[in-house]
């Protein structure tokens, strides 16, 4: 049984994602490919959550949770690498 | 506890970790563009700390009231991601750009300050021909006024050309000398009122983001007047030299001319009474005048032995006159070399044996015939041979060796004696030279006779050569062609080991 809100958050981000490629390939951040897997990962929760819906509900389910896990670990690597990096431009 | 129970607790943490950080993340005040990225930064973790939350609670089966609102908020991550991205990426371009305009600000001073100290006057002339640049001293020398920012007015009453008195003002000038010469170096007059000239070495040089056509250019000139000036004051200062010199050379040569008429007149002259005075002294001596007594005899042999050295002088100084004139004849003639020398040999005998020399002579009878002046070269052998007698003191040796090959033959008279300290080798050979302060040559050197030698070589197609070290000796090597030809002189420094 899937759900409006969970196509709609699959869809925009699946429409979204090209653009926010395009600015995000230039940008020089510290932490960059944390900030890249954990983003991928909450796109694969989203899949899982719409795929839920109609095929082995409670493997994608598990999946989807997982992947939010993960991504929470990916931003919480992705924020460490602005924070030490900011503090050692602060001290230059 | 389920693993997805698991997972949502670790999804809160890793999420709440991660606004913790963000929240963290110190701001720029220079920089405000950072705060609003930071709130969404925060709002973006804030979704799904919430949505972890929801579910953790929901799982633990303490409540359910936060999940009816996850759809709502959960929608919301990916717009917030976006818009993060975008404006760091417009955060970093401003970034950039502001410190594009940093470093284009910093370059622009540096190159003001370069061209403002610049020694040389720097304008930029645009395609429509006004100058749009013009550092200090190139608003001097052109006498421009700064009518506006970026545009600078030429005066009308300075002249510009390629040449003094041109009739050009500086705009048109200016105008020209791109249109002939849009990249090179040229010469041109500055002329202001008042008749102060300048001189310009002008190099042009085209933008390189000019249009094609005659673009914008710069123009860099150095005033060179002073140089010119100089430049022309030296070669006048040349000219009147060269003058001074040519009237002056012109001078000596009628001076020389007649000191040496005047040395062959007075030799002539002089050659007659002294050789009445030796003819009377060998009347005298022979006693067809009466007798005489054995003091008077000593007498008279002294005033004959003096009349005759006063005479080879007087001989010699006619010799060097008539050379110097060319007025010395040469009479061309084969002679067998080896002969000759043996000739030359005997006849020196007698004066080598009274000097107490070993004399040697390797001559080789196959040294066979060259067409010299056999008298002239005679004479030459005898200087060098008088020479090498006087310089040696008794007990020491001369060696006189001669070799030949086709072309040449070479005539080696070398000697033990005092030698010819290196400072004197040049002047050697030179009328006079030899007089001056010779340590070891006997008084009777009158300073000639080697002189004679070698502008009688000289006459003859040959060379003379010397070499020389004092104490131990000198060699003096004539070289002539078996045909003759006409040759100059040499001179030169080490000496030579002479041949047995």
């Amino acid at each position: 049984m899937f759900e409006e809100s969970e196509i709609v958050d699959l869809l925009m981000a699946l429409l979204l994602t090209p653009i926010i490629w395009l600015s995000f390939r230039t940008l020089k951040l510290p932490g960059k490919t944390w900030f890249l897997f954990g983003y991928f990962v909450i796109m694969v929760a989203y899949a899982c959550t719409v795929a839920e819906g109609y095929v082995l509900p409670d493997l994608f389910n598990a999946l989807e949770h997982i992947g939010y896990a993960l991504a929470g670990a990916g931003f919480a690597g992705g924020a460490w690498s602005m924070l030490v990096e900011s503090r050692r431009a602060a001290q230059r | 506890m389920s693993a997805i129970a698991v997972a949502d607790g670790l999804s809160v943490i890793g999420f709440g970790v991660a606004l913790l950080f963000f929240f963290l993340l110190p701001v720029d005040p220079a920089r405000p563009y950072v705060r609003p990225i930071k709130a969404f930064l925060l709002a973006a973790m804030g979704v799904y700390v919430f949505v972890g939350i929801s579910n953790t609670l929901e799982w633990a089966g303490i409540t359910k009231v936060l999940d009816p609102y996850e759809d709502y908020v959960e929608v919301l991550f990916i717009p917030f991601v976006a818009y993060i991205v975008y404006a760091m990426a417009t955060a970093q371009q401003l970034e950039d750009t502001k410190r594009g305009s940093e470093l284009l600000r910093d370059q622009h001073e540096l190159l003001s300050s370069i061209v403002d100290t610049s020694p040389a006057g720097v304008l930029v002339v645009a395609a429509d021909g006004k100058i749009t640049f013009a550092n200090g001293l190139a608003q001097d020398v052109l006498g421009l006024r700064e009518a506006a920012a970026g545009r600078f007015l030429p005066p009308p009453d300075v002249r510009f050309s390629h040449e003094a008195g041109g009739v050009t003002g500086v705009g048109e000038g200016l105008e020209e000398l791109l249109d002939r010469n849009p990249e090179g170096r040229v010469l041109r007059f500055v002329e202001h009122p008042g008749g102060r000239m300048i001189v310009i070495d002008v190099r042009t040089e085209p933008l390189p983001f000019a249009a094609p056509g005659r673009g914008s250019a710069v123009v860099a000139f150095v005033d060179t007047t002073a140089q010119m000036r100089y430049r022309q004051d030296l070669e006048e200062a040349v000219e009147v030299r060269t003058e001074e010199l040519i009237e002056l050379n012109s001078r000596l040569e009628v001076a020389n001319d007649a000191k040496r008429e005047f040395l062959t007149r007075m030799s002539h002259e002089l050659r007659t009474p002294l050789s009445s005075i030796i003819g009377f002294t060998a009347t005298l001596l022979a006693g067809y005048a009466g007798d005489t007594s054995a003091e008077q005899k000593k007498q008279l042999e002294a005033i004959r032995a003096s009349s005759r050295q006063l005479l080879g002088l007087v001989d010699e100084v006619l010799d060097i006159s008539l050379i110097e004139a060319g007025r010395q004849i040469v009479n061309w003639a084969p002679v067998d070399v080896g002969m000759f020398l043996r000739g030359v040999y005997d006849s020196m005998s007698p004066i080598v044996r009274e000097a107490e020399i070993d004399v040697e002579l390797d001559a080789p009878g196959s040294l066979g015939e060259a067409v010299t002046d056999e008298d002239k070269l005679a004479q030459v052998l005898r200087n060098l041979i008088s020479h090498a007698i006087r310089s040696t003191p008794a007990g020491g040796w001369i060696r006189i060796v001669a070799r030949g090959d086709d072309g040449s033959v070479t005539i080696t008279v070398a000697d033990s004696g005092a030698g010819i300290a290196p400072e004197d080798l040049d002047s050697v050979l030179v009328p006079f030279g030899q007089m001056v302060g010779r340590p070891g040559v006997r008084a009777q050197e009158s300073g000639l006779g080697l002189a004679i030698s070698h502008d009688l070589v000289d006459l003859l197609g040959g060379e003379i050569a010397v070499t020389s070290e004092l104490d131990r000796g000198s060699t003096f090597t004539v070289t002539l062609p078996r045909r003759p030809r006409p040759r100059s002189t040499e001179v030169s420094g080490a000496p030579e080991a002479p041949s047995p």
